[in-house]
């Protein structure tokens, strides 16, 4: 009955297989003889098309063993061209398309032009225009709909013939719901009125007709509960899901039955006024939820390489389109990270990726993708051995683009001049190309890189290349933040985004022109007032100014705060919508006392505020 | 028969469905956000979850007297959210059907109809309304 079910594992497994054989063609194109490889391909076309004729898929199964067909042939030859891994990769394309309908509920796409061999592989480039499903005659659309069932006043047995109407209802197509649950009805509470979900391709007149046989009806009703409706939907298609090993599972359990245990002693103890156990059962609580955090965030966590993999087909489209030889090298992919914070690296690295391979790179050389964990952290670089970023060209946009006056652009340090590629329609390519080079590349990067608490840095030597760096926090949920008061609030900052905190007499400051400056390890810093930013009034004088070293728009900055309160691991939640939109803060924390702290971004307050 | 929760904004009376309404909470600290429009009060801890303030008289343009110390938590479809309003008033019995007075359709005012009780003029809130008049201010400072 719970058809959606089955669905899920097909369209989890069947994308799977599908990335394994990208991965796999990418490997065999270096290597065109590679027999286990051609064979791997194989074994998985077969999966997929056995998979999805048992679900019913007609043109994935058609597909999938077209493809397998293709791969046979590469078997018994005992080699795969480029040709022949050009129209597979369009193949495994037009797969993927094809899951996306099964998982929109929609019309599988038209493949005919694909087998036949009219469709123009050659052509297909990285950005895929989305192939407009055509709507197949042979297969109507199945639709959502609430049917109300209503018992004639006089009919005997009321469970038993609502369960029979059920079962009989499930011929015309899926039952997603009843109201009340068919268990509810085993239970006794049989009403006579009972309402039904189905998903069907038969009209509202179609199932009437079906349904006037059944002389113990005395209405059959289509009531329109567009709201339900979606909202059902709604949680039928999203909620994606995990993989959890059954260690981790019997790892919940145990640590299940620990807590109840705990939980009574604690009980127990706070009845005999026992302080003593109470604060062993205390000591015992903390190492227990310490332990819980641990084993849900494992659950959470997955290895980079369920991103950087879709990355080898990317690199090699790129070669194809521009005529250059680039080798991609991954280190470290089996770094695992917070799942949410995955799935926002995707279309940055490729980014990163993109530019390297279209400014970085001149004519062959090598990609290096790089993962390390730093204590808390995961640092990920992109690296390149091309031409560098040059800071002349950089100062002369920055110039143009008034993001420098001019002599700021004579004083500014070339590090700090190449964080500028971040800003905002910043681009150097001369030309705009087809993947990159319209402006609107690093900024992307940098805020996604922020939004998720990180830092991004960029360092380049002019003829040697340039190594693009995301310092990332391990998960997004629970993090390390610096906590600091200002005007009455308690505020925090994630701790990748503070370089040091100081503090310094109030003489130390001095003037630059209009801005107030501190020297620090032989740097000229500029004073920003967090009270002024949050449009506060000014503070009472400090003996000490407590300053957080911090960097806005590339550029280091002491924040002066009213007090330094210490760092902590605490739990984000975000704002409900829409308060989540608000710029500057978009989440806190509820501390042990009750206390609520809020998170910050610097940089969109001053966005904001100049904005 | 609906039950409603009438309460101040100024000198006009407002009310809600008591359907709509989660939870009444008193004393509650409401901590200010960093950065917010002049209608986000703040927000509080409710049953470990954080919820933003909303300060009915500023948003809908009402001179701001002393704010009760009692805030309206909305259901979480409506939200959630936590009303701050002037003063509460005690529930209501109302037959709404026979009460009615006028349907408002305005789109700025927020309000739902107007109904009339024992010769006061009670505004019901449009809570939609109102969702979306928040929606826009979190995005103008925002985005």
């Amino acid at each position: 009955m719970d058809f959606s079910k089955y669905r899920d594992m097909f369209l989890n497994e069947a994308a799977e297989h599908l990335q394994q054989m990208v991965e796999t063609l990418v490997a065999v194109e270096k290597q065109p003889t590679d027999r286990d490889g051609i064979a791997a391909l194989f074994r998985q076309a077969h999966s997929i098309k056995g998979m999805a004729a048992t679900m019913g898929y007609e043109a994935t199964a058609r597909l999938a063993h077209n493809l397998e067909d293709s791969l046979d042939i590469c078997r018994q030859q005992d080699s795969i061209d480029t040709a022949q891994i050009d129209r597979l990769l369009a193949g495994i394309d037009l797969l993927e398309g094809l899951l996306e309908d099964i998982s929109a509920e929609r019309p599988e796409r038209d493949i005919d032009a694909f087998i036949s061999g009219t469709l123009d592989v050659s052509i297909l480039e990285l950005d895929r225009p989305e192939i407009i499903p055509h709507a197949d005659k042979t297969a109507p659309v199945a639709e959502e709909m609430l049917i109300e069932l209503r018992l004639d006043e006089k009919a005997a047995a009321a469970g038993p013939r609502l369960l029979v109407l059920i079962r009989q209802l499930a011929n015309f197509g899926a039952v997603l719901k009843t109201s009340p649950t068919e268990a509810q009805i085993l239970q006794g509470g049989a009403p006579r009125k009972l309402r039904v979900w189905l998903q069907t391709d038969q009209s509202r007149e179609q199932l009437q007709q079906q349904l006037r046989k059944y002389s113990e009806l005395s209405d059959v009703l289509f009531p329109d509960e567009k709201q339900v409706s979606t909202r059902q939907k709604k949680i039928s298609q999203i909620a994606p899901t995990v993989r959890v090993s059954t260690d981790l599972l019997d790892h919940f359990i145990n640590l299940t039955g620990e807590l109840i245990t705990n939980r009574y002693s604690l009980q127990t103890a706070a009845g005999e006024q026992n302080w003593q156990n109470l604060h062993e059962g205390l000591g015992q609580l903390t190492r227990l939820v310490k332990n819980l955090q641990h084993q849900v965030l494992q659950v959470r966590m997955m290895p980079l390489s369920s991103v950087t993999g879709r990355l080898p087909r990317a690199v090699r489209d790129l070669c194809r389109s521009s005529g250059k030889e680039v080798q991609l090298k991954i280190d470290g992919s089996e770094i695992e990270l917070d799942r949410a914070i995955l799935e926002e690296l995707t279309d940055p690295l490729l980014h990163m990726l993109r530019n390297a391979v279209d400014h970085g790179i001149e004519q062959r050389g090598t990609v290096q993708i790089k993962a390390w964990r730093e204590r808390d952290q995961v640092l990920i670089q992109v690296a390149d051995d091309g031409c560098g970023i040059d800071p002349e060209k950089i100062r002369q946009r920055a110039l143009e683009r008034d993001l420098l006056s001019p002599a700021q652009a004579e004083t500014i340090r070339n590090y700090d001049l190449l964080q500028l590629i971040c800003s905002p329609g910043f681009s150097t390519a001369g030309e705009i190309s087809a993947t990159s080079g319209r402006g609107v590349g690093m900024d992307v990067v940098k805020t996604a890189v922020e939004r998720l608490g990180g830092v991004l840095l960029i360092d380049s030597t002019l003829g040697e290349g340039a190594k693009i760096t995301m310092k990332l926090p391990l998960s997004v949920a629970i993090i390390r933040v610096l906590m600091l008061d200002c005007a009455g609030m308690l505020l925090a900052m994630p701790i990748p985004r503070v370089l040091q905190t100081i503090e310094i007499p109030p003489e130390e400051v001095q003037t630059s022109g209009k801005q107030l400056v501190i020297s620090h390890q032989g740097e000229l810093l500029p004073l920003l007032s967090l009270r002024k930013i949050l449009k506060r009034p000014k503070g009472p004088k400090l003996k000490l100014l407590p300053l957080v070293i911090t960097e806005v728009l590339g550029r280091k900055v002491g924040l002066v705060v009213d007090r330094l309160v210490g760092q902590r691991e605490v739990f984000i939640q975000s704002f409900p919508a829409p308060f989540d939109r608000l710029r500057g803060c978009s989440g806190g924390t509820i501390l042990g006392d009750g206390r609520l702290m809020f998170v910050f971004d610097l940089q969109s307050l001053l966005e904001k505020r100049r904005g | 028969m609906n039950q409603l929760l009438p309460f101040k904004l100024g000198e006009e009376t407002y009310a809600l469905e008591l359907t709509e309404i989660q939870e009444v909470v008193e004393n509650r600290s409401v901590y200010p956000l960093p950065s917010a429009p002049d209608m986000v009060a703040g927000a509080i801890g409710f049953h470990g979850r954080i919820i933003p303030v909303v300060d009915l008289s500023i948003l809908l343009g009402f001179p701001t007297g002393p704010r009760s110390e009692r805030l309206i938590v909305l259901t979480d479809d409506n939200g959630p959210v936590a009303l701050a309003v002037d003063r509460l008033l005690p529930v209501l019995n109302v037959d709404l059907l026979q009460g009615i007075l006028t349907q408002s359709n305005s789109e700025a005012d927020c309000i739902r109809a107007v109904l009339n009780w024992q010769e006061e003029m009670i505004s019901l809130l449009d809570l939609a309304q109102l969702q979306k008049t928040v929606e826009q201010l979190c995005s103008k400072t925002g985005g």
